[in-house]
């Protein structure tokens, strides 16, 4: 026990330690992040009302990063299902930063969730009545919180013991990582169910919306992943194999196309019919009496999403500047289709047909940055900790003050291996 | 490298003064205040009173009922609408133009129903009857017309408003009224509207008289402007 | 950290050592962290006291958990809210659904000539926010010729009305009988009573609006911030579940006024409608107006395919516009 928590206490002392990049990165991080928990306050002295949000469009930027978000946290599974179900070796060490990505989404999302209440002061309330099981909110709050936990445990029981030297028993993590397997579809369709499940909306309520939300979480999160690994191996001791990024530039140029494909069958759904509850589709796509603000939004998204699929299928992306801008484009167009492409419309115009636009205040737009660098800045240190772990730089008895721009690779065996992209991380 | 501790040091400092220097106001626009509607807008008050007695000129005791002024005059029963004393009343009921329709010809403080049968003012409703039966059914079972005050009769009495209450009988139709304040709820911007010309596509609504349709669509997108 | 880009791998065996090491040279960026913290939350100093929940808000419980006794204080609590704040001595009450009561509402679309008076007057009855503004009924003027609310114009601003060529649809909550705002609501905040009415918790209300997105009728309403009411227009007959003031960061909506219906009185948007358009009644009364009109005349609600089951009908009664020449201007010539 006293050994865990000098483990821990390493673990914070670390987070500090780091060359000047490292530094000024988290500097900036917490600088955003201070920024937002200062927009916060205002937003907690004055309501909601500091927000873009009205009766109208009761949901805005905070629900749609929550929701792209959850799609970020359940595409860990996709370098999970790999490694456990298929067996893949390539991606075998990187699954606990897909699992660290994972517990770092879920932060934000609740962190989004709680700033989108009007009464935070009142959140045991829902210790105390807890409408459960009619509720859809009660199940997304239960998976939510039992996916932090899982993943919570994964990762650190692996850091923990290779920390320890020790070899990890599989009773402990095995029978986890199964579960979370499931767990992560659960939460990105229970998130989904959030929105199919209500009636009076018609742009949402389509039952293509949870495999949607499935799509295009397993493009964007592994896309994410990408850019991760494209800077472990750039900065860091930590070397990635080639093979593991074509195996999840697979699983993204995939799920990207399945995406892309159920967009085009939602859109013609909504336009072949031309029935009325398609104006919430029309005011996105195309504007309605007049009013388009979205409609910049959605085409830009279409455009990137697009880009970044021609860019994946050409064989381009083996190199690692393409294979970044394809991604970052992926991540962006998910990012504005799934959240005000998908959240906001639904809004507009009201079930009573008023048009009432919306476009997020900055005080708004602080608090969501700051719980994003929030979020990256628990990530890094996430990173930050498993990479010396992992490459064995730091374990019970052994402590090394620096780990900076390394130079040393864990295994020679990897060193030969990963010669050939050398070049490129450089 | 105390340098750049020193720096991050200074970083956060600056920002900390920043953020307790800096003025905390609401940082959003708020819409003006809901537009006072004064207490008689929204008066319960019926919009005529309720005649059981026929009108009469004149206060106290020198009041007049209209027999004593009719029982000197006798009237044409075939009088309509150019009226040489009751000016003022236009009458603007339809087919129902003639004054002993409903008035009686011998005595004019009584309405008269079924034939010549006579009945005061306080029973109006059964002269309107006359015409409107579908209405005055809806009446007698509470659809049609106000019924204020208690929907329980057990807690208090309920009121149900007759027809001349409401409508004028020379000239029934509801009067036209000047809109109290629409909503203003949003506090960015101005409200926007909805409640486009859909004509083009349905054509129900081009049945409607084009000339006089359009001259209000017009007349209203400008006041939407 | 370092000026030299060489990497450096110092082993250290000793923990203190490492320790002290690091906090001297990390002891600065935690303590400017700590103050930018610090800075970045002071504008919570401006927070208003009602907003810091008292030991006794704090442990309010819900509604339907209070006992007598606890409901006395909490109701006693607002007596003393209201008189701080506005200097208002507030008859605070806690009105109970009757039985055998299932209130129903019925709206004759024929009579309804747009003049909003009933607007207006729900915002005085129910103490609603004037600023930001906040009501909880719409008048749509609709175009002639459609039932899709999705063309009414909210916004309409005539020198007089009824106009010929529209119709008028008041729409306030449709106190559903499978309300979609009652399942979606996490804490049970929200609920309907054995009388019908949906009614909230205004103390126990986490201010998710959920339940705003989740309703088809778009009949509830967010405080966004705290509502501002001069203190004249304040009504100082209240109840809990129903016009009370509210605070910041809560859901309100529509209670077909139970503080006053419960009680057997009308709604007070029905007493100001000068046509008669408006109709409330017990529905389990078969002689009751409601349940004349629900027998007798072809009511409609609005958007059945959601399947919510409103209590809110609508029914039209007459043949011919109401425009067509005068003699047919009453609606009544049938």
């Amino acid at each position: 026990m006293k050994e865990y928590f000098r483990f821990l206490w390493r673990c914070f002392r670390l987070s500090f330690i780091g060359d000047r990049r490292y530094i000024a990165w988290m500097t900036f991080l917490s600088v955003v992040a201070l920024f937002g928990l200062n927009a916060y306050a205002k937003q907690l002295v004055f309501g909601l009302a500091t927000t873009g949000l009205t009766d109208q469009v009761s949901w805005g930027l905070y629900i749609a990063n929550f929701t792209f978000l959850v799609g970020m946290a359940a595409a860990a599974v996709m370098l999970v299902i790999p490694v456990y179900v298929y067996r893949n070796k390539e991606l075998h060490d990187l699954v606990i930063f897909g699992e660290l990505l994972a517990v770092a989404s879920i932060i934000m999302c609740l962190l989004f969730v709680v700033v989108d209440m009007g009464r935070v002061d009142r959140m045991h309330h829902m210790l105390l009545r807890f409408n459960f099981p009619i509720s859809m909110l009660t199940w997304d709050v239960i998976v939510l919180n039992v996916y932090l936990v899982l993943n919570l445990h994964i990762c650190g029981y692996l850091i923990y013991c290779a920390y320890m030297h020790r070899k990890p028993s599989k009773a402990f993590y095995i029978p986890f990582v199964f579960l979370a397997i499931l767990w992560a579809v659960s939460i990105h369709t229970v998130t989904a169910f959030l929105y199919v499940g209500l009636g009076g909306r018609p742009f949402w309520n389509s039952a293509i919306i949870a495999p949607r939300f499935l799509a295009s979480a397993f493009a964007a999160g592994p896309a994410f992943l990408i850019l991760t690994l494209i800077a472990l191996d750039r900065f860091t001791a930590y070397v990635v194999q080639e093979k593991a990024f074509l195996t999840l530039r697979n699983i993204v140029t995939v799920a990207m196309t399945i995406n892309m494909f159920l967009l085009g069958c939602e859109v013609f759904t909504e336009f072949y019919t031309d029935s009325a509850h398609s104006a919430s589709a029309r005011y996105l796509f195309l504007g309605l009496n007049g009013y388009h603000g979205l409609v910049p939004w959605i085409w830009s998204a279409i455009g990137m999403n697009t880009v970044a699929l021609v860019i994946l299928y050409l064989p381009l992306t083996r190199r690692r500047r393409f294979m970044s801008i394809a991604c970052a484009l992926l991540i962006v167009g998910i990012w504005i289709e799934k959240g005000m492409g998908l959240i906001v419309p639904a809004f507009i115009p009201t079930p009573l047909g008023e048009i009432v636009e919306y476009s997020p205040s900055l005080n708004e737009t602080l608090v969501s940055l700051g719980i994003w660098a929030f979020g990256l800045l628990i990530y890094t240190i996430f990173i930050r900790i498993t990479v010396p772990v992992l490459s064995g730089r730091l374990a019970v008895d052994r402590l090394y003050l620096r780990d900076a721009v390394a130079d040393l690779p864990w295994s020679a065996a990897r060193l030969s291996e990963t010669k050939g992209n050398e070049g490129s991380a450089s | 490298m105390s340098g750049t501790n020193l720096s991050v040091f200074g970083v956060f400092f600056g920002l900390a003064i920043w953020f307790f220097f800096e003025p905390v106001k609401e940082p959003f626009p708020r819409a003006p205040a809901t537009a006072e509607v004064s207490a008689e807008d929204i008066s319960t008050a019926s919009r005529r009173v309720r005649m059981s007695e026929p009108p009469g000129i004149g206060e106290n005791e020198f009041r007049l009922q209209c027999q004593e002024c009719h029982k000197l005059f006798p009237s044409d029963r075939d009088v309509r609408v150019k009226l040489s004393q009751h000016e003022n009343i236009q009458l603007n009921h339809g087919l129902n133009s003639w004054c002993f329709n409903c008035h009686s010809l011998e005595d004019r403080n009584k309405l008269v129903i079924q034939g010549d049968e006579e009945i005061g003012y306080d029973r109006v409703e059964e002269l309107c009857a006359k015409c409107h039966g579908t209405v005055f059914r809806d009446w007698q079972r509470g659809m049609h017309g106000r019924t204020n005050g208690y929907w329980d009769a057990s807690l208090g009495e309920s009121k149900r408003l007759v027809c001349t209450e409401c409508h004028d009988p020379h000239s029934p139709a509801y009067p036209t009224y000047e809109p109290l304040p629409g909503p203003n709820t949003l506090r960015m911007g101005t409200p926007l509207q909805s409640g486009h010309d859909e004509r083009k596509r349905n054509p129900l609504m081009q049945w409607r008289g084009a000339t006089n349709h359009d001259s209000t669509q017009s007349q209203h997108s400008k006041e939407q402007e | 950290m370092t000026e030299d880009t060489k990497p450096e791998f110092a082993e250290v065996t000793s923990e203190r050592s490492f320790n002290r090491r690091g906090f001297l040279r990390n002891g600065l960026t935690v303590v400017g962290a700590m103050t930018a913290c610090v800075g970045a939350l002071s504008p919570l100093r401006e927070l208003d006291g009602d907003d810091i929940p008292s030991v006794e808000k704090f442990l309010q419980r819900h509604y339907k958990e209070m006992n007598g006794d606890e409901m006395a204080s909490a109701l006693d609590r607002i007596r003393r809210e209201v008189k701080k704040r506005w200097d208002i001595d507030p008859i605070v009450r806690d009105v109970r659904a009757k039985d055998g009561v299932e209130f129903v509402y019925a709206l004759n679309l024929s009579r309804c000539i747009g003049c909003r008076k009933c607007v207006h007057a729900c915002v005085e009855e129910n103490n609603q926010s004037r600023s930001p503004e906040l009501q909880y009924i719409r008048v749509l003027e609709m175009p002639r010729g459609t039932t899709d609310i999705e063309k009414g114009n909210h916004h309409y601003d005539r020198p007089t009305v009824p106009d010929d060529d529209h119709f008028y649809m008041p729409i306030q909550c449709h106190q559903c009988a499978d309300a979609p705002c009652v399942k979606v609501c996490p804490v049970e905040a929200t609920w309907t009573e054995s009388d019908g009415i949906t009614v909230i918790d205004y103390d126990w209300c986490i201010g998710c609006r959920y339940c705003e997105a989740a309703c088809p009728y778009w009949a509830r309403r967010f405080n966004y911030t705290k509502p501002e009411i001069p203190a004249a227009d304040i009504n100082p007959e209240m109840s809990y579940l129903s016009n009370r003031p509210r605070e910041k960061g809560v859901m309100e909506k529509c209670t077909f006024c139970l503080h006053r219906t419960r009680e057997g009185k009308m709604p007070a948007c029905l007493e100001v409608c000068p046509t008669g358009a408006r109709k409330f009644g017990n529905v389990l009364d078969p002689d009751s107006e409601v349940s004349q009109i629900l027998k007798n005349k072809r009511v409609f609600v609005l958007k059945e395919e959601v399947g919510t089951l409103p209590r809110f009908f609508y029914y039209f009664d007459e043949r011919y516009p109401r425009s067509e020449g005068t003699a047919e201007a009453t609606g009544e010539a049938k």
